[in-house]
């Protein structure tokens, strides 16, 4: 499946084409589950990182869940660790989660949880920049 | 719609949207449907008129370029 880079405003007027995705969370055993926002796909991050909104949208006490650090150009930060499902298209998967208190975006899909359950071809070049996206099952 | 169409309609939305605040578009992504500066401020306000579709966003504190 191939999804066109979504489009972002550059205060110096440009526009950024990046590689976002439509996903949702959800609560593991329960019905509660987020409104579909949009994730940005980065294969430099070590795992899936959401704003701590997120779970509280879906009743889990953030700070509740195992605390670790995750550090990135902005520096070093608390997240907490929870066991959700990511909704990603027709797609459900079980994974461990990072919530972050501050994140310029709504979440980050990293290589835990996302990379090693989705093949990603970014392609940027062409007229129609965007991304293959194909589900991976191990056995 | 043509593509560039829809992207330049998104780009006009995001650039009406608050900063540092959680937006709503319509699914088709060329509207701007809520804003709040909570995700549930924002799931509210959909709710309210009933709208199931639309995709929510975090608008970050400035339209730079991101590095996350």
């Amino acid at each position: 499946m191939r999804i066109p880079y979504r489009a972002y405003p550059d205060t110096d007027g440009t526009v950024h084409l990046l590689p976002f995705l439509r996903v949702s969370v959800g609560k593991k055993r329960t019905p509660l589950v987020t409104r579909v926002f949009e994730a940005m796909v980065d294969s430099g991050a070590s795992d899936c990182i959401f704003q701590v909104a997120v779970a509280e949208a879906i009743g889990i006490k953030v700070e509740s869940g195992t605390k670790k650090q995750r550090a990135g150009i902005g520096g070093v930060q608390d997240v907490w660790i929870h066991p959700v499902q990511l909704h990603v298209g027709a797609e459900l998967i079980d994974i461990n989660a990072a919530f972050a208190k501050t994140l310029p975006v709504a979440g980050i899909l990293g290589r835990i949880g996302f990379f090693e359950h989705f093949k990603i071809t970014f392609d940027p070049t062409g007229n129609s920049p965007g991304m293959e996206i194909e589900r991976v099952y191990k056995v | 719609m043509k593509r560039n169409e829809q992207i330049d309609a998104r780009i006009a939305a995001l650039l009406t949207a608050p900063l540092n605040a959680w937006v709503a578009l319509s699914d088709d992504e060329t509207r701007l449907v809520a804003h709040g500066a909570t995700y549930q401020d924002v799931v509210e306000k959909l709710e309210k008129i009933g709208d199931d579709t639309s995709i929510i966003l975090k608008t970050p504190p400035s339209w730079i370029p991101l590095a996350v």
